[in-house]
Formats: structure tokens, C-alpha cells, sequence
């Protein structure tokens, strides 16, 4: 058919391409194209000719077919012509109404070529592609009436512009951003006209998992789960306040000496904090501040490197709380002085030492930063959380065979959540498995009250500072000041016969409270919606995931979301085949965890059968010898090997009676269950001191050498010379000590080598190997 | 170093062997006394949180109830056995015999690690042990109550099934209960309560003042801290208290000469009995080693924190000036040391005397439920000291008037009522 020979009136679509080959020839050119290609992949008789007219097929003869020689170039029509010839074919064979689809799609489509450009020339600055992106959004294109693979590259070009270039990351985020949401991030952005950085990981972490959770289509989720309100400083911020201050010389200061950085960084702290912010970015802080007053805050790292290294990476940076009370002035010179802050500990001798050993020592550290505020409260004079916690979709520290991997593991603690993100010496978090709430590490009144956190970290808005307070006189003043059902979902109360969740009233006056979590996690939909959170979120990066959260007693807030953290010594561990049998001291296939341990010098040996053959007398000093030898051997260098349940109380024949004050050094506990009358014993899993363990980094591993297809390489165990009576001649009974406790030096057994243990828990599979030392001795 | 011999029942029965030796019981009473009355063995399936099921072995052995319902706890271990089980049975029933209560001995178990449980999962598995003997315990044949890994919860979900299953109210079916669902006041102050009646009694024995007497006391636990309490009421002074750091791991000893004062402590120990260093320097108080508590120079030595505390290494750290040791714990002497001890003369209290407080007041725990009508604490706290005075002075007595240690007189005079129970009734 052709349209102008139209008896009544040609179609509103040919009216449109009439316009068009008044004004704009060379969109009417584009749109030709884009019709060729669709008739094409519709297989439309005719089609396939004009498309060589606009793109002719490579030359027939294969020997033409070169892959070094550049193609001879073909002769095109010109657009018009096949623009012209296009639509004609359209018209005879799709309807008037779907041509007139095509043409408006193309169209609005042919109106985003300005963002896709932004998006793609490298050397644009953010500022401008923030325009780019305010023009799109006003104008009249609507993101879902672009083509699939135009939303899909603007999302992908976009995510890699603003947030990190990490694949995988940009795989998640082209899935779940839309272009808006860009925009809208634009928006939150203090950045220099210039800027061309990134917000690293932190940041992107955070802003793609508020909006999965966002657009989960799980109504609890979208509507409990929020985000805390937050600005961002790109990674090359750090730079202008480095040029800004003519301190450019400190990027090189990594080379120096460990030692000398080490010393002079107190020096470099103060001069950074003493230095100047760019007039630009400190006009840029103006609305953050605006939009924070009224909260405490916290300033917090968002690296670039950490994304390649993995978060093992994590915590080597500075997160600071600022209580952002006082004048305008105050509150920026306080937040200027705590940017400075976290910049200078880019330059701290633990973060260089670390990405020296690493390797990434020459690339230049590139760190976003976070301005968030903090979510809580105010109690009294303090400024906190309800509770906070870090989540994990993996668990690695399962106190209970009955807990799977997958079931997950949350650390929960009152107050700000540094104390749950940062393993404790002195205190211990509330440790939960998401898949299974009813299995607690500690069952009894007294393991729940030992355990239970027993300070927490608040800000002072009196005196304007973080402080870590105990939470018994905290209770007691103020407890009562919190709604009492928060309370009761914190704390449980503590009689002498028994703990107990609250019912109704709670007198703290009169009534002993310990902080359990008990009720949060009993009564009420918290952990069902963290299972879901932990579930949607692994689905959406495609990996396990590790989240921070916070509560202010009426909603969860996600403050950060990133791959499942491996901090050192926790990544999952690649064991290797065809080990030489002469090499391998034990294999281990159940209830393995993440990890790895190197060079072990030191093997303690209580040998099973032996110790089974003691009077309660002589097994206590057994016990008591191993408290000898934890003091006595290099710390975290020696591992601890034994029969049944180690600490066990009451019974001590279920295992060496020792308590955490004798194995505080070891690398590693592995309770061995040899098979006795036909059945294997149950093991304790650590849980006389499973938190101990946990808090000091000490690793568990259950040894069952009776297990079909399992190594266990006892004459190296019992037939290694024993440096017990070398290393305590003192002992009493000696001699028959010596016959049930033996300390192995692992040098001097195998000829200079150390001990390995690897463990992967996803394969459960774990290696105790003899290998050469990673590690060399200053002596 | 020794290699273990005999399993646990074996060493009560060497135990009760040689007070049936001094009391030269018939051939059949100490056949009836050596092994228990009745033992149940079964299994509790129980219904798991993940919908599984899983089958538990559960024990309850009466060992002898001639001088009433047999009394003991419910153990939850993970490597109970029988022979467990069957010691700690016979040893109650000694236990409530030397205090002469009208109670039997008994105890029960389940192989379990509670670790590896839920809550409901316990409450299932407390269940289900009481479905398994509803018909062999209660208030008029076997009381239990809370032991090794269960509290007051356990009982009142087990009391809650055996009410259900016989359609009625038995609050004396068990004991242990919180106060307000059938338990009794005094229980927190009945243990170390009764241990310092009995060191009142033994005072006078040797002749001592108490206003003049000063003690030294290992742990600051529930025990400790009442028998602290219960001590300067008499007059006397405790001039030492080790307790437990949970930060260090280890224990320190608090010393102050002119007497610690209980308060004034307990205003600055956390809620686990642990003492704050600092603040005790602040107020006074001497911090010395873990150990040193028991190198005090005083009369009265009180060791109430765990077992095996004075062992032939240390016991020669016992000062001169030490003249009675009340064992608050379980234990707390090996018996290395308690030859030692015996050797120079000094007057011990043994542990199932001096700390049956505890399982006095469950007693009255149970005659409560059973008239359903609550005492105040005072009236339990009177009733316990004279219920301990009596018990410490028939001891005492027996000691004296057959020249036996304490030990074994307190042996001899549990096993002899029971004995003789056995006999008025016919059974021997």
C-alpha cells in the first residue's frame, strides 16, 4: 500500500514521517533504520534486501574472511531513500496503529541519546551528568517506555558511574535501580564540579539494598525497612582536600618505612584536621547539615579498593559519631573535622600494611564517604538504638549441629551497633540463628546472665561525645523511661531459680533485668522479617550478604549491605586434591566452617584413650596442665586437641575440665569423638565458652577420626617426641601426665614444617596438613 | 595421677559399705540399702521445632522411700547414665535422713544437651518425662525438682502436665517453683543460712565466740553471700571473700581486717558475683591472689564455690589459727586433704550437713503446697535453724560418743534412720 495514495486520508503515522522529512531528516534517517531491523525480526518478505542496502554482508569468499585484515568498506544507500523504503513495507504489512507505536517509542527513545552519552563519556563530571539526568526527568520520556536494552544500558552505565565498577555489582544494580532513583541519589551527593568519583562500596551497598527491599513486593519488608537518611562524598573528594592543602606528598607515604608511618600518624591526623575543606564542598555541607540537624550523625568510609579486596577489607577505615548539637557553625566545623579524620586514616599504618600484604599497595586508595544520620532515640542524656546488630545469610559459628549454614547468624546488641560489628574482649552480643530462633547458645539462668551484653555504646548529647556506658546502672536510671513494650522485648528478668521473659509491668527498682533479647525475638515479627530480608537481599546480589541494622523501637533500619564479610583467617578456603597422605594429619567433614589456620607450631595431644582411663582427680590436672601450657606456648600459634566436651561442668569425664582462662591462647579448639561401645559421643561445639570463642576469634572444628573416608594420622599424634616434660619439668606425676597429655613441637616432628588447617564450609570439608611456614620468625 | 576404678554407684556403695560396717547392719537391710527401691527407664519422643521427632532416654530411680516420698532432682546431661542416676539417688536419700526429714531419696534424668534444644522443645521433653511416670510420682510417692541444666521453668511446665493429666492441683507434686506459683520464701537464703546454724552449733562446741570469731569465705555466690550475711548477725567478722573475675578469668581475694561488710560488697559486684577491683581498693579492701582466702589467719574456713578447692597441694596453706571448715559446696575437700585436715584436729562440717538448707527448705517447699497455705520468710528461716540445729547436734553427738570424724558420723546416723525405717516397717 502506499499511504499518500490514500483514498480518504493517509495514516496519522505517515502525517508524522511527513513532518519529519520537513525538519529532521536525520531522525526520519534513524527511525528507517530501527524499522529495517524490526521488520527483519519479524521476518517480513522484503526486509532482509533492504537491510543489506543499509548493511551489506561481508564478502562470500572465506578466504576474504580475515580476521586481521579490516573489512573493504560497502556502499550505503542513503537514509532517506531507505527510510523511505521501510515505512512502505511497513504500511503493506503492519497495522496503522502499531506503526504509529513504533514511531513514538523511537521517538522518545531518540530524546534519551543525550543521557546516554552523559552516561557514557568518561570525561564528564558527575555535576553534568546530574543535569543530564535532571533533563531526563523532566522531561516527557518515561523510563518504562524505553526499550529493555536501553534501560538496561542506561542503568548499567549509570551504576557504574555513580557507584562502583565491581561487575557483579553492577549486575545486581541494573536489575533493581531505575533511572530516577539516580537522579534522586544526585540529589544527595556533595560533590566539587569537577568531581568524577565514585560513592564506593559502603554507600552502593546500602542505596541498591534500600530500594530491593524497596520494590520486594513484600509488604512487611517495604514497609518496616528503612533506610536512615544519608549523604554522600565521592572517592575523589579525597583528593581536592589533599590539593586543596598542597599535601599531595602523603599519597606516597605508603612507601615509607611501616614503622615511620606507624609514628607519624598521630602527626598526619592533626595536620589534616588543622587543614582547610574546599570553599565548593563546604558549601555543598550546608543542606547536609540542614537535612541532619537535629540528629547525631555518623561519618562513616566507603571505600573503592574495598570492593576489589573483598570486605576483608572492612573496619581498617574510620566510622565517627558526631552528636551534631550547637550552633551551624559548630556542627560544621565538627563535621569537617571528622571528614579529615576519615581521610587521614586512609593513611594509617594498619590499612597500608594490610593492602602491602594484599599486593594493592601501588593503586591509589580511592574512599567515598557517608554521611548518615544515626538512628535512635533519646533516653535521658543518651542518644542510642533500641538495638542494633549485624546479620550474616551464612553462619559460620554454629553452636549446635542442629544449625545449618543457612540458617543464618545475627549478633545483637543494645545500643549503637559498633559493639555487634566489632568482635569483644570484654563483652559479649546476643547470638541468634534466624532458621533456628529456639536453639540459644546459652540455655541456663546463669550462662544467660554470664553472656548477656553488659555495656553499651550511646552518644552523649550533653557532652557531645561517644561513650561506652554498663548497662546495669543505664537500666536503672533510665530503663523505665522506655515504652514497656520495648522493654520487654530487650530485657528478661532475673530471679535466683530462674530467667524469665516479663509479663506486663516491670519493676527495675526491685527486679534484676539482664538484656537477652528474648522478647524481640520471641514475641514479635523481627526475626521472621530478618530471615526475609537476609533471603531477599542474598536473591538480589547473588551472593550471601551481611547486613547492619538498627532499631528505634518503632522501625528496622538497614544501615549497610555487602557481600557476606570474610574477615581475615574466615574466607572460605579452596582444599586441595592429591594432598600427599604423609602431609595430611587429619581430615574433618562435619559441621566445618569458613576459615584458615597457618602456622601452627605447637600441637597439644590429650590423648583419648588415656585420659578414659583417669580417676575426676587426675583429669582435673589435665585441665590444670593445659592452663599451664596456655600460658606457656606462643599465643594463637599452638591448637588444642582432646577427647569429648571440653569445659564441660559437673561430669568431667565428658571432656578435659578446663575452663576459657586455659585455652584463651589457642589458634583453635577440635574436640575429637572417638567411637566407645559401638556410638560416638556428642561433642559440645564450644558451648561451655562458645562466645568466649567466638569474641577471641578462636576456631572450632569437631573431629570424628572413626567416620568412614576420614583421615586421622594418630602415630603422628602419639608417636611424636612430647615436649611436656621440657616444657613444665615441675609437674607432679610427670611421667604419667606425659602419657595422656602430649605437647607436640611440629618443627621438630615433620623437620621444619608447621601446621595448616584449611576448611570450607560450603564443601564441609577441613585439612590439617604439615606445610611450610607463611610466616618467618624474627628468630 | 590414679586411674579410675569404680563407676560412680560402685563409690556410693563403698560409701554406705562402711557406715553399714560401723552400724553392723544385717545382710538384708544392706541388700535393700545398697541398690534403689525402684528404677525407671523409658523413652520421651518428643516433637521438634523443625517438625522431626527425636527420642530421649529418661531415668528416675526411687532408691529408698521407707521414711517417705522420695525426694531428688532432674538431672538434664548429655552422658547421664543409670549408674549416675543410682548414686546420686542413695545419696539423697542420706541427705534428707541426716537433716530427718520425712523424705525419701530419689533422682531423674534425660540424656540431652539443652544447648541443642529450643525452649519449647524443653517444655516438650519435661512433658513428656512426666507422661512417662505420671502414675509412679507425686506429691505422696516421689517430689522432684530442679538439678543439673533445669530451673524453676522446668518444673512448673512439668508440674503443669502432671496438674493436667490428674485434673487437679498437686503444687506438691514437685518443688523448685517460683514463689507465687507454689514456691516458698526463703529458698535464696536457705543454703548459705544453714551452713552458719551449723557453724553456730559447732562454735560452741569448740568453745568459741562467735563475736569473737572471724571467717575467711571462699566465692561470693548465692551461698557465700548469705552465709556472709547470716555470720556477722552472730557477731563474728569475715575478714576475707574470694570471688570470680569474669573479665580476667580468674578469682581474687577481698581482705579487709576489721571485717568486710556484705553492702557495702555487694554494691559493687556485678550479677555474677564478680567483685570490682578498683572500687574495692576504693573502699578498703585488700586485693590479693585467688588463693589467698585460704591462708587467712582465722577460726572458721568456709569454702563455697566449687569442688575440690582444698587439695593435698594447698591444704598446707591452712593456718594454725583455723579451727572448722563448714564445706558450703559440694565437696570442696579431697580426700587427700581431709586426712590432713583430720590429723590436725580440725572440726569439719561435711558438705551434706552443712549445706542441706537447700534441700531442707524444699521440704517445706512441698508441706506448703500440700496445705496450700504459704509461711513468711521469717517462719521458714526459724523452722530451717531448727530443723539444722537438731540435725547438727545428733551428728555431733554420734561423733563424739563413738569417736568418729564428722563425716562419718553424719554417714552413720543418715544411713542408721533409714535402716531403722526399713525395720518398723517389716521390710528387714
Amino acid at each position: 500500500m502506499d499511504p499518500a495514495a490514500h483514498p480518504v486520508s493517509p495514516p496519522e503515522w505517515w502525517v508524522v514521517l511527513g513532518f519529519l522529512r520537513q525538519i529532521d531528516r536525520a531522525l526520519l534517517g534513524r527511525l528507517g533504520r530501527k524499522m529495517v531491523h524490526h521488520l527483519c525480526w519479524n521476518g517480513v518478505e522484503g526486509a532482509e534486501r533492504l537491510l543489506r542496502r543499509t548493511a551489506p554482508e561481508p564478502p562470500e569468499q572465506e578466504e576474504d574472511w580475515d580476521d586481521n585484515r579490516p573489512l573493504p568498506r560497502a556502499a550505503l544507500a542513503p537514509d532517506s531513500a531507505v527510510a523511505d523504503e521501510a515505512f512502505r513495507l511497513a504500511g503493506e504489512r503492519l497495522g496503522d496503529d502499531e506503526i504509529l507505536a513504533l514511531i513514538q517509542s523511537w521517538i522518545k527513545e531518540d530524546k534519551t541519546t543525550f543521557l546516554k552519552a552523559a552516561v557514557e563519556r568518561l570525561d564528564m563530571p558527575l555535576a553534568e551528568l546530574a543535569d543530564a539526568l535532571q533533563r531526563f526527568q523532566q522531561g516527557d520520556v518515561e523510563e518504562g517506555e524505553l526499550s529493555p536494552a536501553t534501560r538496561t544500558g542506561l542503568r548499567a552505565g549509570l551504576a557504574r558511574r555513580f557507584l562502583t565498577e565491581q561487575p557483579e555489582f553492577v549486575n545486581a544494580a541494573k536489575k533493581y535501580l531505575a533511572v530516577a532513583d539516580f537522579h534522586e541519589l544526585a540529589q544527595r551527593i556533595v560533590y566539587s564540579g569537577r568531581s568524577f568519583g565514585r560513592l564506593g562500596g559502603k554507600s552502593a551497598g546500602l542505596f541498591l539494598a534500600g530500594k530491593v527491599v524497596a520494590r520486594s513486593g513484600i509488604e512487611d519488608l517495604a514497609a518496616e525497612v528503612r533506610i536512615p537518611r544519608s549523604w554522600f562524598i565521592p572517592s575523589d573528594g579525597l583528593f581536592d582536600f589533599l590539593y586543596q592543602n598542597d599535601l599531595g606528598e602523603v599519597l606516597n607515604r605508603k612507601y615509607d618505612d611501616p614503622e615511620r608511618v606507624r609514628l607519624e600518624y598521630p602527626h598526619l591526623v592533626q595536620l589534616f584536621k588543622s587543614s582547610a575543606f574546599p570553599p565548593e564542598m563546604l558549601r555543598g555541607l550546608t543542606p547536609v547539615l540542614d537535612d541532619l540537624e537535629g540528629r547525631p550523625i555518623i561519618v562513616r568510609s566507603s571505600s573503592l579498593l574495598e570492593d576489589r579486596l573483598g570486605s576483608a577489607f572492612s573496619g581498617k577505615y574510620k566510622s565517627l559519631f558526631l552528636a551534631n548539637t550547637g550552633s551551624k557553625r559548630e556542627r560544621l566545623n565538627a563535621l569537617t573535622d571528622a571528614l579529615a579524620e576519615v581521610y587521614a586514616s586512609v593513611f594509617g599504618p594498619d590499612p597500608i600494611e594490610y593492602r602491602a600484604r594484599r599486593g594493592f599497595l601501588d593503586l591509589h586508595e580511592e574512599m567515598g564517604v557517608l554521611i548518615q544520620e544515626v538512628v535512635g532515640r533519646r533516653i535521658g542524656p543518651y542518644f542510642l538504638p533500641v538495638f542494633s546488630g549485624v546479620a550474616f545469610c551464612n553462619n559460620e559459628l554454629r553452636w549446635s549441629p542442629r544449625i545449618r549454614r543457612e540458617d543464618g547468624l545475627l549478633r545483637l546488641v543494645p545500643g549503637l551497633g559498633t559493639r555487634a560489628v566489632d568482635r569483644l574482649g570484654d563483652d559479649y552480643p546476643v547470638l541468634v540463628a534466624p532458621g533456628q530462633p529456639g536453639l540459644r547458645v546459652n540455655q541456663t539462668r546463669d550462662e544467660a546472665v554470664h553472656y548477656s551484653p553488659k555495656k553499651l555504646d550511646v552518644i552523649n548529647l550533653e557532652s557531645g561525645s561517644f561513650e561506652t556506658i554498663d548497662v546495669a546502672p543505664f537500666l536503672a536510671a533510665w530503663g523505665e523511661r522506655l515504652p514497656m513494650p520495648i522493654l520487654r522485648q530487650i530485657v528478661s528478668i532475673v530471679g535466683h531459680d530462674r530467667i524469665r521473659r516479663p509479663v506486663g509491668l516491670i519493676d527495675l527498682s526491685r527486679e534484676t533485668a539482664v538484656v537477652t533479647f528474648e522478647g524481640l525475638i520471641a514475641e514479635t515479627p523481627f526475626l521472621g522479617r530478618m530471615r526475609a530480608l537476609l533471603q531477599l537481599l542474598r536473591e538480589a546480589m547473588g551472593t550471601p550478604v551481611d547486613i547492619e541494622i538498627a532499631s528505634d523501637g518503632e522501625h528496622l533500619y538497614l544501615l549497610q549491605c555487602r557481600p557476606q564479610g570474610m574477615s581475615a583467617g574466615e574466607e572460605p578456603v579452596v582444599i586441595p586434591r592429591d594432598l600427599p597422605s604423609e602431609r595430611v594429619l587429619f581430615t574433618a567433614d562435619r559441621y566445618v566452617s569458613d576459615g584458615r589456620v597457618e602456622d601452627v607450631t605447637h600441637v597439644v595431644y590429650v590423648d583419648s584413650e588415656a585420659y578414659g582411663r583417669l580417676d575426676p582427680d587426675a583429669m582435673r590436672e589435665v585441665g590444670r596442665t593445659v592452663g599451664r601450657l596456655n600460658r606457656l606456648l606462643p599465643r594463637r600459634r599452638f591448637v588444642l586437641m582432646g577427647p569429648g566436651r571440653w569445659g564441660s561442668r559437673g561430669d568431667i569425664r565428658l571432656g578435659v575440665p578446663v575452663t576459657y582462662a586455659d585455652i584463651s591462647n589457642t589458634a583453635m579448639l577440635m574436640e575429637i569423638a572417638r567411637r566407645q561401645d559401638g556410638h560416638v559421643p556428642d561433642l559440645s561445639f564450644g558451648t561451655h565458652f562458645f562466645q568466649d570463642l567466638v569474641e577471641s576469634a578462636i576456631r572450632y572444628l569437631p573431629l570424628y577420626p572413626d567416620d568412614p573416608g576420614v583421615a586421622f594420622n594418630e602415630p603422628f599424634f602419639r608417636g611424636s617426641p612430647n615436649e611436656l616434660p621440657a616444657l613444665l619439668p615441675e609437674l607432679n606425676h610427670l611421667g604419667e601426665l606425659a602419657d595422656v597429655v602430649r605437647v607436640i613441637d611440629v618443627a621438630r616432628a615433620s623437620g621444619g614444617l608447621v601446621m595448616r588447617i584449611l576448611m570450607n564450609g560450603e564443601s564441609e570439608a577441613a585439612v590439617g596438613l604439615l606445610a611450610t611456614p607463611l610466616r618467618r620468625d624474627p628468630s | 595421677m590414679a586411674v579410675k576404678g569404680t563407676n560412680p554407684f560402685e563409690m556410693a556403695q563403698a560409701q554406705f559399705d562402711k557406715a553399714a560396717a560401723v552400724l553392723d547392719l544385717d545382710a538384708a537391710t544392706r541388700e535393700l540399702l545398697r541398690c534403689p527401691m525402684r528404677e525407671y527407664s523409658f523413652t520421651i519422643p518428643v516433637r521438634l521445632d523443625d517438625g522431626g521427632v527425636r527420642i530421649f532416654r529418661g531415668f528416675r530411680v526411687q532408691h529408698n522411700d521407707a521414711r517417705g516420698p522420695s525426694k531428688g532432682g532432674i538431672r538434664f546431661h548429655p552422658q547421664e547414665t543409670l549408674d549416675t542416676v543410682r548414686a546420686l539417688a542413695m545419696w539423697m536419700t542420706w541427705k534428707c535422713a541426716v537433716v530427718d526429714i520425712p523424705l525419701g531419696g530419689g533422682k531423674g534424668g534425660v540424656i540431652c544437651d539443652p544447648h541443642h534444644l529450643s525452649q519449647r522443645e524443653q517444655e516438650r521433653l519435661c512433658r513428656g518425662w512426666v507422661r512417662q511416670l505420671a502414675r509412679n510420682v507425686g506429691p505422696v510417692q516421689d517430689v522432684p525438682a530442679p538439678d543439673v541444666m533445669t530451673s524453676a521453668q522446668h518444673m512448673v511446665w512439668m508440674l503443669d502436665e502432671y496438674e493436667a493429666i490428674h485434673g487437679g492441683h498437686y503444687p506438691g507434686f514437685i518443688t523448685g517453683k517460683p514463689v507465687g506459683l507454689g514456691g516458698s520464701q526463703g529458698r535464696t537464703e536457705a543454703t548459705g543460712y544453714g551452713v552458719v546454724y551449723t557453724i553456730r552449733e559447732a562454735l560452741q562446741i569448740l568453745a568459741l565466740d562467735p563475736a569473737g570469731a572471724r571467717a575467711s569465705v571462699q566465692g561470693f555466690g548465692n551461698v557465700a553471700q548469705y552465709a556472709i550475711q547470716a555470720f556477722c548477725r552472730l557477731g563474728g567478722t569475715v575478714t576475707c571473700v574470694s570471688s570470680w573475675d569474669h573479665a580476667e578469668q580468674c578469682s581474687y581475694s577481698f581482705r579487709k581486717a576489721e571485717g568486710v561488710v556484705l553492702e557495702e560488697l555487694r554494691g559493687i559486684t556485678d550479677q555474677f558475683g564478680g567483685i570490682d577491683k578498683e572500687k574495692a581498693r576504693g573502699l578498703g579492701y585488700e586485693v590479693l591472689p585467688g588463693d589467698a582466702w585460704l591462708e587467712q589467719p582465722v577460726e572458721i574456713l568456709i569454702p563455697a564455690a566449687l569442688e575440690n578447692q582444698i587439695r593435698g597441694d594447698n591444704v598446707g596453706l591452712v593456718q594454725p589459727t583455723v579451727r572448722l571448715i563448714a564445706e558450703g559446696a559440694n565437696g570442696p575437700v579431697t580426700p587427700e586433704a581431709d586426712a590432713v585436715l583430720q590429723e590436725r584436729g580440725i572440726f569439719q562440717i561435711p558438705d551434706f550437713l552443712a549445706n542441706a538448707g537447700g534441700v531442707t527448705c524444699s521440704y517445706f517447699e512441698q508441706v506448703q503446697s500440700n496445705t496450700n497455705r504459704y509461711w513468711p520468710k521469717d517462719e521458714v528461716l526459724s523452722r530451717l535453724d531448727d530443723i539444722m540445729t537438731s540435725a547438727f547436734q545428733a551428728v555431733a553427738a554420734l561423733a563424739q560418743r563413738r569417736g568418729l570424724p564428722m563425716r562419718d558420723a553424719a554417714y552413720v546416723i543418715a544411713v542408721n534412720r533409714v535402716a531403722q525405717a526399713c525395720h518398723d516397717r517389716g521390710w528387714v
